[in-house]
């Protein structure tokens, strides 16, 4: 593992570079697919945007050990939010006069963050004890457990999926054991399966998206669509503005079936250079994560990523027919407030990171405050013999 | 298409409008005619006559087994059901079913709309077909209104265009779709022959199973049910909605109707230009708007129609005014929701006749609205004991909770006649008196527009 001076002191800007692409190309699409629903989509979309913007600059220059001390108290008042959203509904959170009237905050995709950000927390206090399934794996185990299941309630499946594979790939990059890992995907994939065979409406997607690779008239709606969308686009699309499927035969393509548009009217091409984006996207995201010697800025890194590319990977495998549909947005591209600007902050979190390891008289009080609460976080006694803090 | 051969030997089920139509269409074109009704050669003598030109055979008194033998294709008339012996027995030989209207559409050369829903249809129909009249076609309007097309097709040209109200009761049979289809609304409704929900629904559906994809199908968004069925459309679908801005159909805009296509938006006409009363019309006029649009019509023709539209017989039709009090005939509403929706349309004192037979279907929330709005009301009819009931109940669920109780007085008034005559004994000036039994007629009249007919006459007998 190269390791970087950790005073840098500088972010990545390829990696600014790369967001801004996507984040403009993500803004065609979506004025190109509000012309079917309705132009506001497009508007309210650059707000979200622009305060994503400002969240991501301030994020960038806040120490990111700062996250660490608060993962707890965040983590709870999430688990607040969507305990809340289970019991009341999605509209509880809607069409207050609060930022923009007739938006609502959607405490599922704030979940997947602050859920990074606890873990990479967590994971980092382990150190050593991380092999130990009583004191590392179950515990963990617990945490996710808890927070899948609340997102879970709210028929919200695919986020539950990309939060608890999110979490594994966490496990594992913190150098947890990996015949550990195997067995607890194992054991998961079996009751996620039994999971999704009880639950009636995600076992008919089940048995329809497998039935739909030897009889395609069995393919759902939505992907039967985004066929017929991507085959009209071709190699290189009727024009941007020109698709046609967007008007009443594609479904939600300004959020779900974004990708559909891209397609139609960009062409393979189009979705090349998407895909270039979000792959460049990911080297700089995991190179950060890999070249940052501090575990839980290296760990915020990985998760901020991983998070960011496995929602992208999810959408865009559902689009094409490797995964049955399950409502998952295309980051920076579908339209939706609480993902832009949680996706934003996240790009902000790795630009922190990148900056490398905070020094200055700010940051040793930090260090020590975080000491006194490190115990606290979870329990975990200090590694004997390294004398370095976190 | 199927290819639109005449089969040899055709048998028909009852012998009414429908069945007439097939008789002579069958018969024209050589096939052997067997018409078969439960009713004697003494109750049909009128129709009998109108076919006595041709050489079809009748069964009357019953529907005998023998029919089947050599029979190529059973036609259904429309107040048959599928589930009688005879058509089971036909299912299990084999034998095709069919009906006038996939008669019709299998052959017809020109662009068909077809339109159903639980209410509205018929207002919708004969508004589209004005509206492509309008717009410079030559138009022919029927299916389940007016008369049945498959004896005009021989006339139709592949320009006209052609606009057909579907009922779920012929929808059930057919499987060949409209190209333009519209589905406007799916409530509880004929549960006394579909048996459940699913069943209505799924006949509802085969009206845009077969579509293909250069087809289009227009959908309430504002019904839950027909909003959900975006997701099985196999052409391009498009909403109206009186309630929300939809991003591909037609909307209500505050005051204006819009529609808007491929991203552009186009002003219609204005709320007040409509002459019908009532949301739900506001919203019948949006579909009509998109539907029409589909097929083709001009927006100035869409204009024109919706300025000159006053209405549909017996839904809410005024019959007249005498003495200050209007009275109106809404003998089309056979279901308590169409009671609901036109008790809406009045700010007016009502005096409200109700009746009929009932389908079967739950009359609470008409319960609600009659206790709320109504000052009286005449029961008439076979379903006056079942309405009664529930009337009953929610005036002292009402009164229980405290809410504003319009309701005065209820009392039966044994048959339509003698409710009209209670009616205009207790109507005062500035009342209005409405005729919306909320059940079928047919426990006392032909149909609902013999007993709209009925009502005018007894009306007008009332002198001044």
């Amino acid at each position: 593992m190269e390791r970087h001076r950790d005073d840098t002191g500088s972010v990545d800007r390829l990696l600014i570079l790369v967001t801004v692409l996507i984040v403009a190309f993500g803004v065609l699409a979506l004025f190109s697919a509000s012309f079917a629903v309705g132009d506001d989509f497009w508007r309210k979309q650059i707000l979200w945007i622009s305060i994503g913007a400002l969240a991501a600059v301030l994020v960038t220059h806040i120490p990111y050990s700062v996250w660490a001390k608060v993962a707890l108290p965040l983590l709870g008042v999430t688990l607040v939010m969507l305990l809340i959203t289970v019991l009341f509904g999605d509209k509880v959170w809607g069409a207050r006069r609060g930022l923009v009237a007739g938006s609502s905050i959607q405490p599922g995709v704030l979940a997947r963050l602050i859920t990074v950000i606890y873990i990479a927390a967590w994971l980092a206090s382990k150190g050593e004890e991380l092999n130990q399934v009583r004191t590392a794996l179950i515990p963990f185990g617990v945490i996710i457990g808890v927070t899948a299941v609340l997102v879970m309630a709210q028929k919200d499946l695919s986020t539950a999926f990309l939060l608890i594979g999110t979490g594994l790939l966490m496990f594992f990059f913190a150098g947890g054991d990996p015949l550990q890992i195997f067995f607890t995907v194992i054991i998961g994939t079996v009751g996620g399966g039994a999971v999704a065979m009880l639950l009636p409406y995600s076992r008919e997607r089940l048995a329809d998206w497998v039935a739909s690779f030897s009889d395609p008239t069995k393919m759902p709606y939505q992907v039967w669509r985004a066929f017929q969308a991507i085959s009209h686009g071709g190699v290189t699309g009727t024009g941007l503005g020109r698709g046609v499927l967007k008007f009443g035969y594609l479904p939600v393509p300004h959020t779900d079936s974004i990708f559909a548009v891209i397609a139609e009217e960009a062409g393979l091409l189009g979705c090349l250079i998407v895909l270039g984006l979000f792959a460049v996207f990911a080297w700089r995201g995991y190179r950060i994560a890999l070249s940052t010697a501090n575990p839980f800025g290296s760990l915020i890194a990985f998760g901020v990523t991983t998070m960011i590319i496995s929602e992208a990977a999810l959408n865009i495998a559902v689009m094409v027919g490797l995964f049955p549909p399950t409502g998952t947005a295309l980051p920076f591209f579908s339209y939706g407030g609480t993902g832009m600007v949680v996706n934003l902050v996240g790009l902000g979190l790795l630009l922190s990171v990148s900056r490398g390891r905070p020094r200055g008289v700010w940051d040793e009080a930090l260090d020590r405050w975080w000491r006194n609460w490190r115990t606290r976080l979870s329990g975990a006694r200090r590694r004997p013999g390294l004398g370095r803090s976190l | 298409m199927r290819a639109e051969q005449t089969p040899n030997s055709v048998v028909i089920l009852g012998l009414a409008r429908q069945g007439k139509a097939l008789a002579r269409f069958f018969a024209e074109r050589g096939a052997h005619v067997v018409v078969s009704d439960l009713r004697e050669a003494t109750q049909l003598s009128g129709h009998l006559d109108e076919l006595a030109d041709l050489p079809v055979k009748y069964v009357l008194g019953q529907h005998p087994v023998s029919l089947l033998d050599g029979c190529e294709l059973l036609c259904l008339s429309g107040g048959v059901s599928p589930e009688i012996p005879l058509v089971q027995e036909a299912l299990r030989r084999g034998i095709p079913l069919s009906n006038d209207a996939q008669e019709f559409m299998m052959r017809c050369p020109a662009p068909v709309v077809g339109i159903t829903g639980s209410a509205g249809k018929t207002t919708t129909t004969a508004l589209v077909g004005r509206m492509l009249e309008a717009s410079g076609f030559r138009t022919w309007v029927g299916g389940n209104i007016g008369y049945p097309l498959l004896n005009a097709l021989s006339d139709i040209q592949e320009t006209d265009r052609v606009v057909m109200e579907l009922s779920s009761f012929q929808l059930e049979l057919m499987d060949v779709s409209p190209s333009v289809a519209g589905l406007l609304n799916i409530t509880p409704n004929h549960l006394d022959r579909h048996h459940t929900m699913e069943a209505y629904v799924a006949a509802k559906r085969h009206i845009m199973d077969y579509q293909g994809p250069q087809d289009v199908l227009v959908l309430g968004y504002d019904n839950e049910e027909t909003r959900a069925l975006a997701e099985h459309a196999m052409g391009q679908v498009r909403f109206f909605s009186g309630l929300t801005h939809v991003g591909e159909g037609s909307y209500l805009r505050g005051d204006e109707l819009v529609m808007r296509h491929q991203g552009q938006e186009t002003l219609v006409a204005r709320r007040d230009a409509i002459r019908l009363r009532g949301f739900h019309n506001v919203q019948n006029v949006l579909a009509a708007i998109a539907l029409a649009d589909a097929a083709g019509a001009t927006v100035a023709g869409m204009r024109q129609a919706i300025a000159t539209f006053t209405g549909v017989s017996h839904r809410l039709e005024e019959v007249s005014r005498r003495r200050g009090v209007l009275w109106i005939d809404d003998s089309i509403a056979t279901t308590p929701e169409r009671v609901v929706a036109a008790l809406a349309s009045f700010e007016e004192p009502l005096v409200l006749l109700a009746g009929g037979r009932d389908k079967d279907l739950p009359w609470g929330l008409f319960a609600e609205r009659v206790v709320e709005r109504v000052r009286v009301l005449i029961l008439f009819g076979e379903a006056s004991p079942l309405i009664e009931e529930h009337v009953r109940e929610a005036w002292e669920r009402a009164e229980a909770v405290g809410k504003r109780i319009a309701m005065e007085r209820m009392l039966r008034g044994g048959d339509l006649q003698n409710a009209v005559t209670l009616a205009s004994e207790l109507a005062r000036p500035g009342d209005v008196v409405l005729l919306s039994p909320g059940g079928t007629s047919f426990d006392a009249f032909r149909d609902f527009a013999e007993r709209g007919d009925c009502f005018k006459r007894w009306v007008a007998a009332l002198g001044d």
